[in-house]
């Protein structure tokens, strides 16, 4: 344990960098010179690199870059390849995808560079799931990071690709842009009748913020416990010693219950998991199953109903016409 | 004794230090060793305490009067920017009528308005002077009239103004506008402020004429109204013309769950971002957020929302007609082949910006159609024209100028 890590210590070590354990002679090598930075010290460890590409992770990568460059042309060319404009103009700047009826294969440039850029990344990312999963497996790991990044797939496929195929217009899609991802979230939310509404968007409120409230008890009560080794949490989940004891008696004493040092990391990991996986439910269910998230919450009994705002009440005009 | 532990103690280090040379000097960090410097232990909380700083004197400085609009807790407030005070309307023109002195329609040829051709010698000049300071303030009597004589039909912007004058005549006599201008009068001096454009104006966006790559679909540049990346041009479907399909902006589902049959056939989510940005360019150009009319709990739900939604939805009829039958057509008279000259005599050139609608020196946008009214023409970011937050009244500009009170006028588009 002479890698003691902790913000505090001023103390960093430098010796030869650790290359990692010898790879199977199949496995194509580490890449990259390692070199140790003095700042990446105060937060983490100091040794940068190697890192395990391999196989999965350059086609993963190529496939990213691909996505990325026809993204970039297309921005380029909006605004006619002048670069100044294009950071000008970077958060407005967008690849939208096409307008039209069925699934059919737009034309290139009706969405069919949103086609292109939606199949690149789908690869992209499908490919970087099995580099997460095989490195785990390599590692001796548990594949808990591989699930936990198919959650947040999930809520990608269904905006992406699911959601689309089900109402059978492409339409339905996200944009690729900074600003217009964010302009079509707010147009979703006006055109179903407000999200707020969809008790699954509620649960993934929950989780998110949820997710923020149990990190930082965690990370809190780690950091109060660590002069008593406590940071040690892999030791004290099966050697519990006076930290593990002080931090559940903590909680215990202030609300009643506390997690132990093997479960609060279960609770973060359904927590962090259920934040993608509960938006996805909810957005797979909106248009296809529900149409208005409000007039169902009426249905439902889910709505505050306020006193008249208007004396007489507004009418729609085109009724009374 | 002591100093043989310490010789030996010293040669083992040394000898360390030789083996393992290559290992301790391997990082160019190897230097940054020791305690942390004082820029970094110091400097850093001092940067960041700045920064937050700055938020915190950003947020708490607080340039807003708010005011509840609706129930507690629905968030609908009237969001006003403290000691926002009406532009100084400019003093009226001075002019002496001379009863029964003789009249402009027979003093001066080419007077078409009757109203105006009614007016004595004195009256007469005073509007025109009166005009020429709500308009035309520093361009001056040349703006709109040529050396060789009043009665010359040239330059271009003279035809424009006649059409204006009985625009302004229509919009203060027609009664089917009283819905959504009350007791409101208008003038030239509401749309223009001093500017021979008005401040808010709006031009068609031409179609893709990218081939291969780079389609922005009419949206995705900063010019769309508001901070998004929306249509451009939200007002063509809207506010251009009669709309085939009155109910073509309300684009949130009517029904709970999905109607069977309809799945996937309801509106878009591109025409939710076209009415939504259209939405947007309403509450820019009258000063409000959404909720001056809407309760967010359920936009769509007219007995949720204020009254201010009716009288936006009249106004939406009343800049309909003012676009369809007395702004587009004057496209013909803007096209004139003098126009180009007149600007430049000025020195009025619209300067190339990306992405802006005009070019050059034409008062055309690219789709070759005239400049176009929307809410914020007359409301230039006031909730009410010319009635501020801070109480100044509203200034009524047709007490000098009754002339400007009517009748109806016949209009281009019906001809």
């Amino acid at each position: 344990m002479a890698e003691y890590q902790n913000i505090f210590n001023p103390v960093q070590v430098r010796t030869e960098p650790h290359m990692g354990v010898d790879l199977p002679e199949i496995e194509t090598p580490r890449e990259g010179k390692p070199v140790f930075i003095w700042l990446l010290g105060k937060i983490g460890d100091a040794q940068l690199g190697p890192i395990h590409l391999g196989l999965t992770g350059i086609v993963a990568g190529a496939f990213f870059a691909m996505c990325c460059f026809i993204l970039m042309m297309n921005f380029l060319a909006m605004v006619d390849w002048n670069i100044i404009e294009f950071v000008r103009q970077l958060p407005w700047l967008a690849v939208d995808p096409p307008v039209m009826d069925g699934l059919g294969v737009a034309p290139m440039n009706e969405g069919g560079w949103w086609q292109m850029a939606c199949f690149c990344l789908t690869i992209s990312i499908f490919v970087w799931w099995w580099h997460i999963y095989t490195r785990a497996q390599s590692l001796g790991l548990g594949t808990h990071m591989a699930w936990a990044f198919m959650s947040a797939i999930s809520l990608y496929l269904v905006f992406f690709i699911i959601r689309p195929l089900i109402l059978g217009s492409w339409a339905e899609a996200v944009p690729f842009g900074f600003f217009a991802h964010l302009d079509w979230t707010a147009a979703f939310s006006l055109r179903y009748g407000n999200l707020y509404y969809n008790p699954f968007h509620m649960l993934t409120i929950a989780f998110c913020y949820g997710s923020a409230v149990l990190f930082a008890m965690h990370g809190a009560t780690i950091l109060a416990v660590s002069h008593m080794g406590g940071d040690r949490e892999v030791e004290q989940i099966t050697d519990r010693g006076t930290a593990a004891e002080r931090a559940a008696l903590f909680w215990r004493w202030t609300m009643g219950f506390n997690a132990t040092m093997e479960s609060i990391h279960r609770w973060a990991w359904w927590f962090a998991v259920l934040t993608p996986l509960t938006g996805a439910i909810g957005m797979l269910l909106t248009g296809t199953v529900v149409e208005n998230w409000y007039l169902w919450g009426i249905d439902h009994g889910l709505v505050p109903t306020y006193p008249p705002i208007a004396d007489p009440v507004v009418t729609d005009p085109l009724l009374t016409q | 004794m002591f100093d043989l532990f310490k010789k030996q103690a010293e040669d083992a280090v040394s000898l360390f230090k030789q083996e393992n040379r290559d290992k301790l000097t391997f990082s160019w960090t190897q230097d940054k060793v020791g305690p942390t410097p004082l820029i970094w232990k110091y400097g850093i909380w001092a940067t960041l305490l700045a920064v937050v700083g700055i938020f915190v004197v950003y947020w708490t400085y607080d340039p807003v009067n708010t005011q509840q609009l609706g129930f507690r807790g629905t968030g609908m407030q009237l969001m006003t920017q403290k000691g926002q005070k009406a532009m100084a309307i400019p003093a009226a023109a001075e002019f002496y009528p001379e009863e029964g002195g003789e009249k402009a329609g027979s003093m001066y040829q080419q007077v078409h308005i009757p109203a105006l051709a009614d007016m004595d010698n004195g009256t007469f000049t005073g509007f025109m002077q009166q005009i020429t300071d709500w308009v035309a303030p520093t361009q001056g009597c040349y703006y709109c009239h040529v050396a060789e004589g009043l009665e010359f039909e040239a330059p271009y912007t003279k035809i424009i103004s006649r059409r204006m004058i009985e625009m302004v005549q229509e919009l203060n006599s027609n009664p089917a506008w009283r819905a959504h201008l009350v007791e409101s009068k208008v003038t030239c001096w509401t749309c223009h402020r001093g500017v021979a454009i008005p401040n808010f104006v709006w031009y068609q966006e031409p179609p893709n004429g990218r081939t291969g790559l780079g389609n922005d679909v009419g949206q995705n540049k900063s010019t769309s109204p508001g901070m998004t990346a929306m249509h451009r041009d939200p007002y063509t479907p809207y506010i251009a013309d009669v709309m085939a399909d009155p109910r073509a902006i309300r684009v949130m589902g009517t029904t709970s769950l999905p109607v069977e049959g309809t799945l996937g056939k309801g509106k878009s989510l591109q025409q939710t971002e076209q009415s939504y940005s259209f939405m947007i360019s309403i509450s820019l150009g009258l000063g409000v957020n959404c909720t001056h009319c809407h309760n967010t709990q359920n936009f769509a739900d007219w007995s949720l929302s204020r009254p201010q939604r009716l009288l936006a939805w009249e106004g939406m009829n009343m800049i309909r007609d003012l676009n369809r039958d007395w702004l587009s057509p004057l496209s013909a008279d803007f096209s004139a082949p003098w126009i180009a000259q007149t600007n430049a005599a000025f020195n009025d050139t619209f300067t190339w910006e990306f992405g802006s609608d005009r070019t050059g020196l034409s008062r055309l946008g690219k789709m070759g159609d005239a400049p176009k009214a929307n809410c914020g023409t007359c409301h230039n970011g006031e909730a009410i024209p010319l009635l501020m937050s801070d109480g100044v009244t509203r200034a009524d500009l047709t007490v000098d100028f009754p002339q400007l009170l009517g009748p109806p006028m016949p209009r281009l588009g019906a001809q």
